[in-house]
């Protein structure tokens, strides 16, 4: 079953053609893997599918839904969540405040409830607060709730990062390079996590990231991107001996 | 000045400080969002005083219900101003020198409106409070001062409570630090910015009937946003307890010097105290940096 379908999509940045073509189905509960050069297109795939920017042909089905016109928040409801390349956590929440801003916008009541406080309303934030503390424990995280991102370490930035797309149930996860600036040790324990809360949570993941080891012992499918263009697509040991690959990654004499 | 009467102006300058706290984080919520200075801010002030002068004189003249009215009113004026004015030109992607220019259009309209149509008179609000003083030996305290500080309090209490606990609260934070990512979490930033105009719209509603409740509605009453303007610049912008702080301060100095240099010199004392406080330090006493916008 496939939970999400690119169908040859392209976005030109001026005269600039960031991806051209690009078509990839995603199977449920699958590791699937972008990699691909630097300036390869593999974060602005991502951006497409989250709908940070609009792509100038194609469309994208998530669900056997077609969610090319839906803007960037509907896409987060209907199951859709990402880290970034650059991690984004609001430096003026707490941790606890962090994990909160990503939960329970399915569920919305009104201005009017808000406003009187009617018991459900109350009953609704002590879900999230108890919902943002069991992601915020599953990760290991527990004895950072009260602190600003800013304080901590990076990988600890990284972990809140991933148990803050936790928090909004997705079913798509979407990791922009989750390894960068993290050291060895850290990048055994993160494949160790992400294997683990694909089985936890029954997720799909889409890994972009330049990290070769992470990406060929987790992901049992990897497309390959080169100025905007998918050169090739398989499974881990025939992208090694793939020679477009080779050629893309290492150049003529390669 | 004997010590009764410092001690009395004391009490009135934290009640008038309370209404420039309300005006300076009304200013603020939209300034942290948005970043950019919200003149509009003075016409729901100014619109929300005659709306309140006109439902207390002749539909409900009871005080609590006005009140809750106006404060709704201001709220729903707040959303429906982002609507018309700002949000067209946020989605064209207009330079933030454009929120300005229009913010301030807004308020001189409204002002303009008003003196045209109702600038020839005075409206009183209906006396609610029969007995206007208490006294207590020599001392006096105004009970529509008591009541404006008491409702300044409370309703500043209740925002800070909604926006350090409650999901819509954080949505405003996280938005306020990054307007683009919060989207990524599921967040509809239009809907986040019209509840930040709606907080900020139920602030200028109860500052436009605090003021008119205490002063007259005149079509220049919107012009006290300036007040707030200045507390919230110096409480250092972005940091909504520091406008709470410098609107208390500006009150208490503004009704001590009133009582020891007179009326006429202090805005000049004030005005000159500002700028020798900014050139000291000018990232306001919170002493948070922050990028300049418009």
């Amino acid at each position: 079953m496939s939970i999400l379908k690119i169908d040859s999509v392209s976005k030109y940045f001026g005269g600039v053609a960031a991806v051209v073509d690009f078509s990839m189905i995603q199977d449920e509960n699958e590791i699937t893997g972008i990699i691909g050069p630097n300036g390869a297109g593999k974060t602005t795939v991502f951006n497409l599918i989250t709908g940070v920017y609009s792509m100038d042909n194609g469309r994208i089905f998530f669900m056997n839904k077609d969610i090319t016109e839906s803007p960037a928040h509907k896409r987060t409801e209907a199951g859709i969540s990402r880290t970034f390349q650059n991690i984004r956590l609001f430096k003026n929440l707490n941790v606890l405040d962090n994990m909160k801003v990503a939960c329970g916008w399915k569920v919305r009541y009104s201005l009017w409830e808000e406003m009187i406080r009617l018991p459900r309303v109350i009953r609704e934030e002590r879900e999230i607060d108890e919902k943002a503390r069991h992601f915020l424990e599953y990760l290991g995280l527990t004895q950072y709730t009260d602190q600003k991102p800013n304080n901590l370490p990076y990988g600890i930035q990284r972990r809140l990062e991933l148990a803050r797309t936790l928090i909004a149930e997705p079913k798509l996860l979407l990791l922009d390079e989750p390894a960068a600036g993290l050291n060895p040790r850290e990048v055994v324990s993160l494949m160790g996590m992400i294997n683990k809360l694909q089985q936890d949570y029954k997720l799909s993941i889409i890994i972009v990231e330049h990290h070769m080891e992470l990406i060929m012992k987790i992901c049992s499918l990897i497309h390959v991107l080169d100025f905007g263009k998918k050169i090739a697509e398989g499974k881990p040991e025939d992208i090694k001996k793939n020679e477009l690959v080779l050629h893309a990654y290492l150049g003529d004499e390669g | 000045m004997n010590f009764n009467l410092i001690l009395q102006q004391l009490l009135n300058g934290i009640s008038l400080g309370g209404v420039y706290a309300l005006m300076a984080v009304g200013f603020g919520l939209i300034f942290n969002v948005l970043k950019f200075s919200n003149f509009s801010h003075g016409g729901v002030v100014t619109i929300s005083a005659y709306f309140g002068y006109f439902m207390s004189q002749y539909v409900f003249p009871n005080f609590v219900i006005t009140f809750i009215l106006t404060a709704i009113f201001g709220g729903f004026l707040g959303v429906l101003i982002e609507k018309l004015i700002f949000r067209p030109i946020r989605l064209k992607g207009a330079p933030l020198t454009l929120f300005l220019v229009n913010s301030i259009t807004a308020a001189m309209l409204v002002q303009q409106f008003f003196a045209v149509m109702w600038g020839d008179n005075y409206y009183p609000y209906p006396e609610f409070i029969k007995e206007t003083a208490i006294h207590m030996g020599e001392f006096t305290i105004s009970k529509i001062y008591l009541l404006m500080l008491s409702i300044s309090a409370f309703v500043l209490l209740v925002l800070g409570y909604i926006i350090k606990k409650t999901k819509i609260g954080i949505a405003l934070r996280a938005v306020s630090s990054d307007i683009r990512t919060p989207s990524l979490m599921g967040i509809n930033i239009d809907f986040v910015i019209s509840m930040a105009f709606f907080f900020a719209g139920v602030l200028g509603g109860v500052t436009g009937y605090l003021l008119g409740m205490a002063f007259t509605v005149d079509p220049f009453i919107g012009s006290m946003i300036i007040k707030g303007i200045v507390a919230a610049i110096i409480g250092g912008m972005g940091s909504l307890g520091g406008g709470v702080i410098a609107g208390l301060i500006l009150g208490v100095a503004e009704s001590l010097l009133i009582a020891e240099i007179g009326a006429s010199l202090t805005p000049i004392v004030v005005y000159a105290s500002i700028i020798l406080l900014l050139l000291i330090r000018p990232e306001g006493i919170s002493g948070k940096t922050y990028i300049v916008k418009a």
